[in-house]
């Protein structure tokens, strides 16, 4: 078959061409150490910094009866009738915690959703979410305004420490997709006008809960 | 002289007139070079950075037959299917096969270069397939029916008036619409296709061979939504742009945003590393992946070219030329332009076509300076012309120029020895076709050196 075929040729053509190695460029800089610069103040701090440099929304709540008040001071302040939410415990806790406001059944017809995330970066304020929430790859993505709640344990400094988490958390069943999120959706394609909200969110909101 | 040869030279000697087409770029870049310097404060190290980043490249590209084979081991584990192509037409081949078994009308495409290197929009036309841009700049060049103008800003040379009167003319809005409310027109116009299309079609950033996944790069959300709709993903990709793990994306993300776009790392990131999962809630049914050969495999024949494979298509060495500044985008008249597309479509395309392509540079050396991953793009410049020249293609004052400007250049005594003026002498008198069709090229007073510790202070 012309598929498998072509398999072999590619292969074959690398193979032959590295039959001639180039030694390593700089063997002076291999290493482990960080290249970026060191974390300063509390993670909290650091991503609240970072996230809201890029136009993030962000809000701590000591606990989840306050994470429920300040959500539905949100929802009253921004006039958010349809909220959808596809994951399990939080919505539960937020039932608990006073918050019931779900009135969304599917992400196209919502004003604004809310998930849980992975991880949170605080050196460049980045929210790490995978398809192993229930949310999926759209609902992040997919609503105007996006809301994530997260845990001060969820706090991990740099990218790689994150993704490395996430590698040895699922060992050999990785979910299908993994994303970095930081800040809202935007563009400069038109002049280097910069514009939110192109494809994904406009606003992006963490709620960050001690705990 | 090719005809693409002569027509290149007649269309950089129209462009570097146009004062207007001369200015937008100037904003542009200019927007660029302010943000640049605010994103290297992340790294604490930014030459160990660089230097580890080209080591990692080198560890791939040296292993390259290993790395693609773990990919495909990995990402067939979970469910990923790998086509391997080894030109633009088995690839094309590939997509055409795969839409008529899905029954494809309408395929929803985010940013990607390699799509444009095999025209994989106007073979879909052609099979009555609508393919649909999803990246706002490559949804107003496409509009406009034109191709991309810069590998990281499509649409750069175009004014917001210029985007206002395309809108107004293609999609009836008004003429007066301001950037916000044209990029509302695309969310709103591009939402009906992300749903209504049975493929979405992305390229990838990178190939992670340990987990065997792809990760997309992007700002707007487009490849995010192309990858979560759609039943059926397609990812088209260059071989080249394998990195050995998962961990490497903490350097890489972070630099390809730094010299891509002077942010610190784009909106998303997204790695994907197969169709939906048993217990998922959504994503595709089918996920494949076409590695694209393509010419990349000459380059990796000849040790000394093989590290223009290590490029991450940041754009900065675009921005860093003053040729590129001076004619622009679509004078090369090819996929890949700047000096990175001048080092690579000769070898991607026909070698005779497209040489004249390693002259439409000033050897200044900025494109080498600024290049993240530390690609020597100067030197690969004059590889390409001296293979030029072995081949017999280039006229005899050539020759004997281009080994006067090698035997210059490459010493670095010499280099030092001679200042701005002697260069631009040597430059401006040496190669006579020179200055008719590119202007004179003027070089910094300062030489190699004391540029380069200079460089180096500043960290
Ligand atoms: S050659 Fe270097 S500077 Fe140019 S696009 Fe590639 S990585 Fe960027």
């Amino acid at each position: 078959m012309q598929i498998s075929s072509s398999k072999e040729n590619v292969l074959k053509k690398i193979r032959q061409a590295l039959a001639n190695p180039v030694p390593v460029p700089f063997s002076q800089s291999e290493g482990n150490t960080s290249v970026f610069q060191p974390s300063t103040k509390e993670l909290e701090i650091e991503f609240a910094e970072n996230f809201t440099g890029l136009l993030g929304k962000f809000s701590f709540c000591i606990n989840e009866k306050e994470l429920a008040q300040q959500l539905q001071q949100l929802a009253f302040a921004k006039k958010l009738k349809s909220i959808y939410c596809n994951e399990k415990d939080i919505k539960q806790k937020l039932v608990t915690a006073g918050f019931d406001n779900f009135t969304a059944t599917d992400v196209a017809a919502c004003d604004a959703s809310i998930t849980g995330c992975e991880l949170l970066v605080a050196r460049t304020g980045s929210l790490l979410m995978s398809s192993a929430q229930t949310s999926g790859r759209t609902v992040s993505v997919y609503a105007p305004i996006h809301i994530c709640v997260a845990y001060t344990s969820q706090l991990v400094y740099d990218i790689k420490e994150g993704l490395l988490h996430l590698k040895e958390k699922y060992a050999n069943k990785l979910p299908s997709l993994i994303t970095l999120a930081t800040g809202p959706s935007r563009t400069a394609d038109i002049e280097k006008t910069l514009v939110v909200g192109v494809h994904g969110p406009a606003e992006v909101y963490v709620f960050l809960v001690e705990g | 002289m090719t005809e693409t040869a002569e027509s290149f030279k007649a269309k950089s000697t129209i462009k570097s007139d146009d004062r207007e087409h001369r200015r937008k770029i100037n904003f542009n870049i200019n927007k660029y070079n302010a943000v640049v310097p605010v994103a290297k404060h992340q790294f604490s190290e930014l030459m160990v950075a660089r230097e580890r980043a080209k080591n990692a490249k080198w560890r791939a590209i040296e292993t390259l037959d290993q790395q693609l084979e773990e990919f495909e081991r990995q990402f067939t584990k979970r469910g990923g299917k790998v086509i391997w192509a080894e030109t633009a037409e088995q690839a094309l081949e590939a997509v055409e096969k795969i839409c008529k078994e899905k029954n494809c009308k309408t395929l929803v495409k985010s940013k990607s270069m390699v799509t444009e290197e095999i025209h994989l929009n106007q073979f879909l036309e052609k099979q009555g397939i609508e393919s649909v841009e999803t990246d706002l700049g490559e949804y107003i060049q496409q509009l406009d029916g034109e191709a991309p103008y810069h590998i990281v800003t499509p649409a750069m040379h175009k004014s917001k008036e210029d985007v206002a009167k395309l809108f107004a003319e293609k999609l009836g809005t008004p003429s007066d619409l301001t950037p916000e409310q044209l990029t509302l027109v695309a969310r709103v116009k591009l939402r009906e296709k992300f749903i209504q299309a049975e493929v979405g079609v992305t390229g990838a950033n990178f190939i992670i061979s340990d987990i065997g996944a792809i990760a997309i790069t992007e700002n707007e959300g487009n490849a995010r939504l192309s990858c979560a709709f759609p039943k059926t993903h397609i990812a088209i990709v260059g071989i080249e742009k394998v990195i050995p793990t998962l961990g490497d994306l903490g350097l890489f993300w972070p630099l390809l945003a730094t010299y891509g776009t002077g942010q610190k790392v784009t909106v998303y990131n997204t790695i994907v590393t197969g169709p939906r999962q048993e217990g998922e809630t959504d994503g595709p049914e089918d996920m494949y992946v076409i590695f694209l050969d393509n010419g990349r495999t000459n380059l990796l024949n000849n040790p000394k070219t093989r590290e223009a494979l290590y490029c991450i298509r940041c754009g900065a060495c675009l921005n860093a030329c003053p040729v590129y500044k001076n004619i622009g985008g679509h004078t090369y008249e090819t996929t890949y332009s700047g000096p990175i597309g001048s080092v690579i479509t000769p070898h991607l395309k026909e070698m005779d076509d497209y040489k004249h392509l390693s002259n439409a540079s000033s050897l200044c050396g900025n494109c080498t300076e600024v290049c993240p991953v530390r690609i020597n793009l100067h030197e690969l410049l004059l590889e390409n012309r001296h293979e030029a020249v072995e081949f017999g293609m280039a006229t005899y004052g050539e020759r004997i120029a281009w080994k006067a400007w090698k035997t210059g250049s490459l010493n670095r005594k010499m280099m030092n020895l001679g200042n701005g003026k002697l260069k631009n002498w040597m430059i401006n008198k040496v190669f006579s076709a020179w200055t008719a069709h590119r202007g004179k090229l003027n070089f910094s007073n300062k030489t190699f050196n004391e540029m380069w510790d200079e460089r180096n202070g500043k960290g």
